[in-house]
């Protein structure tokens, strides 16, 4: 995916200019676009498309909807864009990023929690499946734990897919936010996850996955910013 | 020297964990279980911003988040009816029900007695499972494979004897038999058979 990232082909524009294609990219060809999806956009949204709805086109291409052969209807984009929304630019420019050095310290930490039994996640991300406390590196009855860019989720939790899905969301959360990310959860309150906007925002995407099963994978999302309306 | 140093450097670690703030980002899974045992529809809302609706006489179970040590501190949930009416307003403890590998939210409209609907089924549930997907997956249900789900279609399996803490037992396969991590919920309608729903994808084959 990273390496589908790094053959983006456009300059970020801003969602108010059209799209524009980047002709000096080198010896591998990048899709152009088609130009009979712009006429499409053109006449459905009664505007030009940017380079955000492009991307957004080519992710739907990559997964199916809920049409009868996989196309995405209308009510899939406004799951999607609700799902885009409530990440927000500042979550999803952090996709395909390492984060900073306050990330790698609580990735570290992660990393103790989990003795360093780690597998390969998703963008970047490293994923130790575990038991509780104290066979275990999650605390009782915990199911799913992020530090930085290490994620711990209990052994039975392992196809749990929106709760992956949440926990990345901390992540980005993590990324986003580096050294600061802790002592701003606990502004929020630890127990009090009514007041927690890290936590609103984790619960909200994971219900978002629990009713729309076909959505992407959020680290699927290529970001170029510009949400089309 | 050296081992000591690490040794050093991990007691330090520890301590930075408990002193910054160790549950931060730390989640533990609930069964959320709404009941509506009236005849008419009702909106339940958690956390403020996740909304259920309900039809007259219906059940959802959802797998939900919530803070990881108890802390003696509910949830609170508030009801209302399709008219937009505040029903009711509490703080709900997790309680250990039989059925459930998760403590359960339980939310029953009305409190109790007075049912205007058909009692519960219990003990046995339909699976249907969603692929949407472009290649066919296996599904087993702990050492049972259960069969097969043709791309972008959906399966109904059973009735088959269990509960909720039943889904925790699926395994998707794909093709290659890989794993598919899904998404689970439940609806349906008091008196009738419980169905339990689950849903996958996976990138399209590259052309
Ligand atoms: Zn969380």
């Amino acid at each position: 995916m990273i390496a589908t990232r790094n053959r983006v082909i456009f300059r970020a524009l801003p969602a108010s200019r059209p799209l524009v294609v980047r002709h000096d990219v080198g010896a591998s060809q990048p899709p152009t676009p088609d130009p009979d999806w712009v006429a499409d956009f053109r006449a459905t949204h009664g505007r030009d498309p940017n380079e955000q709805d492009w991307q957004d086109h080519l992710l739907s291409l990559r997964y199916p909807g809920t049409g009868p052969n996989g196309e995405w209807l209308e009510r899939d984009w406004q799951v999607y864009y609700r799902l885009v929304d409530l990440l927000g630019g500042d979550l999803l420019s952090q996709i395909g990023k390492p984060g900073g050095h306050g990330t790698g310290f609580y990735s570290g930490i992660g990393a103790f929690l989990a003795l360093w039994k780690l597998e390969p996640g998703p963008d970047g991300t490293r994923i130790a499946y575990v038991r509780n406390f104290p066979a275990g590196g999650i605390p009782p009855n915990t199911t799913g734990w992020t530090w930085g860019n290490t994620i711990l989720i209990l052994e039975g939790e392992r196809n749990n897919r929106p709760l992956l899905m949440h926990e990345y969301t901390h992540v980005l959360q993590y990324r986003h936010k580096g050294i600061g990310y802790v002592p701003n959860y606990l502004k929020g309150g630890l127990y009090n996850w009514d007041n927690n906007p890290y936590e609103q925002q984790g619960v909200e995407v994971q219900q978002i996955y629990e009713w729309n099963p076909w959505l992407p994978p959020i680290w699927e999302i290529v970001w170029v910013g510009g949400r089309s309306q | 020297m050296r081992a000591g140093k690490i040794a050093r450097g991990l007691a330090v670690a520890a301590l930075l964990i408990v002193a910054v703030g160790i549950l931060a980002a730390c989640d533990t899974t609930y069964d959320l279980v709404i009941e509506n045992h009236t005849d008419q529809r009702i909106a339940v809302t958690l956390y403020d911003s996740l909304v259920y609706e309900l039809q007259p006489c219906s059940v959802q179970i959802a797998s939900i988040a919530g803070p990881a040590t108890p802390s003696g501190k509910g949830f609170r949930v508030s009801v209302r009816g399709g008219d937009g009416t505040a029903l009711a307003q509490a703080e709900i403890q997790p309680q250990r029900l039989e059925g459930h590998t998760q403590p359960v939210i339980l939310v029953r409209i009305p409190q109790e007695g007075d049912d205007a609907c058909p009692a519960s089924v219990k003990g046995v549930f339909l699976l249907v499972v969603r692929n949407y997907s472009q290649s066919e997956a296996t599904i087993w249900l702990g050492d049972a494979r259960l069969g097969t789900v043709a791309p972008l279609d959906q399966t109904a399996f059973g009735p088959l004897p269990g509960t909720w803490a039943d889904v925790k037992r699926v395994k998707i396969l794909d093709a290659g038999n890989n794993p598919i991590s899904y998404s689970a919920r439940a609806e349906y309608n008091l008196g009738e058979i419980p169905r339990f729903f689950i849903g996958f994808t996976a990138p399209r084959p590259r052309q």
